[in-house]
């Protein structure tokens, strides 16, 4: 068996990086290009033969990358800019990604998947995953069409807003399904949110207050891991969730250190393409054939039911925070594409041993729905913005 | 003038060669009046005070511009996604960290500073931080091909 963590990470990333070159001629996806090469590694083909063994190292590997993103993403948005982010761009990304989350759960739910274990859990699992959506791809749409606009606004504002929103839903999702009874469930996520979102402001306003002391540049990206390496440390001895406490360390750290927090948090945004690298190799390197065709109809199930969740959701919710007519008409396609952030957070399932039976099977659906989305999700995301008379291109 | 000589002058005694002050904008201040201002007064720095006459950070041409062009760029990180959406003010996206001089530090020393952190105007506290005056490479460059 090659057990070699660093060999298998660096064929995983040579690959990824080799291929997305090779995509990047022909304008294929990225990110499919990097699903590719995991997938090239897989049990079922390469990683079979030269024996790769994955899973007793991705874990930690997966918490840190997950740790890094939840620190950027929380890190990204002050006090005062939630508040002036307004009333239709909040409304609406509560509504489309609670819209997408009841969606899911309750069409898995009574499609009544034949699985090992309760289908209550495989529902609310998928459900919460479908929140968060893929602002890059969104981005580069907006771009290429040089969208300007009430709806390319809030667009870009709920497309960075439900990530926050997503994976504070899928921590609370984790306490849910590991609680024994519901009395139980209900004190250990007291527990583990307010232990979470405690442990991270105080190590955020240490890693502020080490910030203001520090004048060398270079001096950032080493400390600024070290906080995330830490906090997730204790977060796991204390058996609180690693998830909030990475977010609320960015946020409490970005609030005390004030300015655009360029120092603090641009050194680990460079980061992040190796994370999705990461995210998505990993993802195609867990993927099995067996487990892929037992959940082709729940990625039927997942995708549409993502889809119509999102746009019902925005719907209403632009509705009742009286949005637009265009907002109201054609948000919910913009928010369409979903990558790197739901790869990363179903992969953190793996290691969970309450979701042994069933976190396998939301990987492959995740992953399998990823590369789905990122057709469709692109051009619903320009359906959008040339209905509602935004595009110059 | 050579190195020995911006060795030999004191912050002090170039502020009275050349009495200048930096380009103040207001903490309100959205990043077009932050930009034009940048662009009439030809310089790539601009400076917040409080109502004390401390600085309370720095703005560069690059960080202006890279907010009010944002929309040119392809990829957004959920901080720059913030940003765009909610337009910050100068106070917002300043840099509290900003270098500085004082008065009693050889122009060599400053010299260095204002290089390896790439700011054309630095400004110059008194031992209370009050700002007096400001050092413009512009000006260190004209005299060293003196």
């Amino acid at each position: 068996m090659m057990s070699s963590p660093l060999l298998i990470l660096g064929v995983l990333l040579v690959t990824g990086l080799l291929l997305s070159l090779v995509a990047s001629r022909f304008n294929f996806p990225r990110i499919a290009a990097y699903a590719i090469a995991g997938l090239i590694w897989s049990e079922d083909l390469l990683g079979g033969v030269f024996d790769f063994d994955i899973a007793p190292w991705s874990y930690s590997l997966t918490t840190v990358a997950l740790a890094i993103i939840a620190y950027a993403i929380g890190g990204s948005v002050t006090t005062e800019q939630l508040r002036r982010l307004g009333r239709v761009i909040t409304f609406c990304t509560v509504g489309e990604s609670l819209g997408a989350v009841l969606a899911v759960t309750l069409a898995v739910y009574f499609y009544q998947p034949v699985i090992e274990g309760p289908v209550w859990v495989l529902a609310i699992v998928l459900g919460v995953l479908a929140a968060t959506t893929a602002p890059a791809a969104t981005v580069a749409v907006i771009h290429q069409y040089r969208a300007k606009g009430p709806l390319t606004t809030t667009l870009l504002g709920v497309v960075a807003l439900d990530d926050i929103f997503g994976i504070i839903l899928f921590s609370l999702m984790l306490v849910l399904v590991a609680g024994a009874s519901l009395s139980e469930a209900v004190l250990s996520s007291g527990v583990h949110v307010v232990g979470g979102l405690a442990l991270g402001s105080v190590m955020g306003l240490l890693l502020a207050f080490f910030g203001n002391k520090v004048r060398k540049q270079t001096f950032f990206l080493p400390m600024v891991l070290s906080a995330i390496l830490l906090s997730q440390g204790i977060a796991e001895i204390l058996h609180i969730s690693p998830l909030l406490t990475a977010i609320s360390l960015g946020f409490s750290a970005r609030s005390v250190y004030q300015a655009g927090g360029e120092r603090l948090f641009e050194p680990v945004e460079y980061l992040e393409e190796l994370v999705f690298i990461i995210f998505f190799t990993l993802a195609g390197a867990h993927f099995k054939l067996s487990v892929f065709m037992q959940g082709i109809d729940l990625i039927v199930i997942y995708v549409f039911a993502r889809i119509i969740g999102k746009l019902l959701g925005i719907y209403i919710a632009a509705r009742v925070s009286s949005a637009p007519e265009t907002v109201r008409q054609y948000l919910g396609f913009g928010v369409v594409p979903q990558a790197g952030i739901a790869i990363g957070l179903a992969l953190a399932l793996l290691n969970r041993p309450e979701l042994q039976d069933i976190a396998l099977l939301v990987l492959n659906v995740i992953l399998a729905s990823t590369l789905i989305y990122e057709i469709v999700g692109p051009m619903a995301t320009r359906y959008a913005l040339v209905k509602a008379g935004e595009t110059r291109q | 003038m050579t190195e020995q000589d911006f060795a030999k002058i004191s912050v002090s005694e170039w502020l009275k060669q050349y009495p200048e002050l930096p380009l103040v904008v207001a903490a309100g201040a959205t990043m077009n009046e932050v930009a034009n201002l940048l662009l009439k007064e030809n310089s790539r720095d601009a400076y917040i005070l409080d109502g004390d006459n401390k600085v309370k950070g720095h703005l560069s041409f690059g960080n202006v511009t890279n907010h009010l062009l944002s929309e040119h760029l392809p990829i957004h990180t959920h901080r720059q996604l913030f940003s765009r959406v909610t337009e910050p003010t100068a106070e917002e996206i300043m840099d509290p960290h900003y270098t500085y001089a004082r008065c009693d530090e050889s122009l060599c020393e400053v010299i260095h500073r204002q290089l390896e952190r790439d700011v054309d105007t630095l400004v110059v506290l008194d031992d209370d931080d009050t700002l007096i005056g400001s050092i413009k490479l512009r000006e260190l460059v004209a005299e060293s091909l003196k």
